[in-house]
């Protein structure tokens, strides 16, 4: 079964996620933030990881680069966040999010079909990589 | 006599070289240091700035002497100020581009002593002895070195190619919008520290050549005008009006070369006070600009912020009426599925207009940017249409579209704010048509691409065509009852205009429906 941790402090949106992804089949577990969420990866083990960016305490980029140190870590972290400036998408994705998609944009089965894709992608492009090395 | 030739030798290159080194770099770093007094960067270009001016200015006096004791004082001088010169080259290397970075122990405790210990050996007869023989003024001394001076040369030489290794490291470290600040300060700083190397180091202490001497203060040129350039084009420092900047230091400029001119105390007295009531008017002109761009870019942090702020809440409420709508929490019944309908499209409008909003402060603020890609227009066409079909059935209109996807139609352009441009159109041909039909095409004409949106709908007054794409401007108000911020079509305008494209409508008028024209260029990339 197919794994997510949602790290998001609102709790209305952790209800809506956690219904959305369950719906589809997800485990899903979610984290208010990015230090409870980092501490939960080796446990948890997710297949994928939605991250919001502005949270309390270690924000969302903080736990990329977190997460960006640790070797043989190799999880898609899709950032899911309400801020549009373009400097900080760059910022998200030079950090290593695998995709930054705005939050309003998505809801329900738009945002579980959008995560769906862009992991498929990244294990796309993760095989491809280990077959080249 | 050959007048022009007389004229040539009486302007003196080498103090106007000066005087145009002092003033940019002084105007250079009051814009940096007004700006930002805090970032380490700042302050380490307003160290290095300051003893490049002192250093221009001795090397200028270096060969204004004829007694031996003072030309031994002015060398003197100078070497201090180029060991000097060289720290604060490293120092700035060292820091740049960061606003915190704590300097390591090793630099407080070995090289800084280094650079006192150096420079103070200049005081004793370690590194010059003496300047002999009779020298007349305006002719570069020649002085008798010492031991010290390998001393000296190693110290200047290790800091300058330091720093140059340092910035070199940091264009591999960095990326985007910062390696390019890198970039273009190494390039200056290179080019400064190649000339000031070869032409006032190694010549003079190396091969006995002073020809080039008096022409130190141009070679400090290549790092004024590389980060001039560079705030100009990238926010170094997060400046971004250098214009203010420019003025300034054009305007001292002419003032201090007046000022050398003077011919009687009077004048000086005069060009004095000239001089320094352009300085500080200019200095409070940058400053204002600085403060003026300062409450922008709050204004624009505000905005993000409230957009953000706002956004969340939506989401929350968007969320839970898709849950409901799909009959997650128990069977709804048709009315209370069309009031959910009505909740997510009004929740829908007010993340458009928030969106508006924000890209309307970013224009004017002149804070937008554009991500640009090549991407088939004529797909995104389809990917926008079909977010309408739902909404074009309910309510009885035909929407067609005539895109032949075997041909191409790449533009290279912001995908998004395109797809925001299509939206805002056939949103508007949508709700402007109460029955009938809107048809949708792109096709390619010599380099452009060319989307048309006609309709069937109300149609537009010639006299309101004009007036169409200007702010807070509405079709017409009384006809049909329309949410909408009245900024969609000022933005569409901006956006396609901002692509080098065009955007203009066209209706016979009043019942006659409208046609809505998107033509961007070709892109020039094969594909």
């Amino acid at each position: 079964m197919k794994k997510i941790l949602i790290i998001e402090d609102n709790k209305d949106l952790q209800d809506i996620y956690r219904h959305s992804f369950e719906k589809d089949g997800y485990t899903v577990v979610t984290k208010d933030n990015g230090q409870d969420g980092f501490d939960a990866i080796a446990e948890e083990l997710p297949d994928v990881i939605l991250l919001d960016l502005m949270m309390p305490g270690v924000n969302g980029f903080e736990f990329l680069q977190k997460i960006k140190a640790i070797e043989g870590v190799n999880i898609p972290v899709i950032v899911c966040s309400n801020i549009s400036d373009i400097e900080m998408i760059n910022k998200a994705i030079q950090e290593g999010a695998a995709a930054v998609l705005l939050k309003v944009d998505y809801v329900g089965r738009q945002l579980v079909d959008k995560v769906n894709y862009l992991v498929e992608e990244f294990n796309k492009k993760k095989e491809n990589t280990e077959e080249v090395a | 006599m050959d007048l022009s030739s007389s004229i040539f030798s009486d302007i003196q290159f080498d103090l106007i070289g000066v005087v145009v080194a002092v003033v940019g770099i002084l105007v250079l770093a009051g814009i940096v240091f007004a700006r930002s007094t805090n970032s380490i960067t700042s302050r380490s270009f307003f160290f290095f700035a300051f003893v490049t001016i002192f250093w221009g200015l001795s090397n200028y006096f270096l060969y204004k002497f004829s007694d031996p004791e003072l030309a031994l004082l002015a060398l003197r001088l100078h070497i201090f100020l180029t060991i000097w010169h060289a720290y604060s080259f490293f120092q700035l290397a060292f820091v740049f581009p960061y606003e915190n970075k704590v300097l390591p122990a090793w630099h407080r405790y070995v090289l800084l002593p280094l650079a006192f210990f150096t420079s103070s050996l200049l005081l004793i007869p370690f590194i010059f002895k003496q300047v002999s023989g009779l020298i007349s003024v305006n002719e570069v001394i020649n002085p008798e070195q010492s031991q010290g001076i390998i001393l000296a040369a190693v110290v200047t030489f290790s800091f300058f190619v330091a720093g140059l290794l340092v910035l070199l490291r940091r264009v591999y470290e960095t990326k985007g919008d910062e390696r390019r600040q890198v970039m273009l300060m190494f390039t200056g700083m290179s080019l400064t520290a190649g000339l000031l190397l070869l032409f006032s180091f190694i010549l003079p202490i190396g091969f006995k050549n002073f020809n080039f001497v008096p022409y130190g203060a141009l070679f400090i040129f290549p790092v004024i005008v590389f980060t001039a350039y560079a705030i100009y084009l990238v926010e170094l420092f997060h400046v971004k009006n250098i214009f203010a900047g420019l003025f300034t230091f054009f305007l001292c400029t002419v003032s201090l070369i007046e000022l050398i001119l003077a011919e009687s105390v009077e004048q000086v007295l005069l060009r004095v006070a000239v001089f320094f009531l352009t300085l500080i008017i200019g200095i409070q002109l940058v400053k204002n600009t600085f403060e003026i761009e300062l409450a922008n870019e709050q204004k624009s942090e505000i905005m993000s912020f409230a957009t953000h702020e706002i956004r969340t809440p939506l989401t929350v409420m968007r969320g839970y009426a898709t849950m409901l709508l799909d009959g997650d929490k128990g069977e709804i019944s048709p009315r209370v599925r069309d009031l959910l309908q009505k909740i997510l499209i009004s929740g829908n409008d007010v993340i458009t207009l928030l969106s508006q909003y924000l890209d309307k402060s970013k224009i004017e603020l002149g804070q937008i940017e554009y991500v640009k890609a090549d991407f088939d227009l004529a797909r995104t066409v389809n990917d926008v249409l079909s977010t309408f079909q739902i909404n074009a059935e309910q309510k009885g209109i035909t929407l067609t579209k005539a895109v032949e996807t075997k041909e191409r139609h790449m533009v290279f352009a912001d995908q998004s704010k395109i797809k925001e441009v299509l939206t805002n159109v056939i949103d508007n041909a949508l709700k402007y048509t109460p029955h009938g039909s809107v048809n949708v095409s792109v096709r390619n004409e010599k380099d452009l691409v060319i989307v048309k949106v006609s309709d069937t709908g109300i149609g537009i007054k010639q006299d309101t065509i004009p007036h169409l794409f200007k702010e807070f401007s509405r079709a017409d108000l009384k006809r049909v009852n329309i949410l909408g911020s009245g900024i969609g079509l000022y933005l569409a305008k901006k956006f396609i205009e901002a692509h080098k494209g065009r955007i203009w409508v066209e209706s016979e008028g009043e019942g006659k429906g409208t046609q809505f024209f998107i033509q961007l260029p070709e892109s020039k990339t094969k594909h």
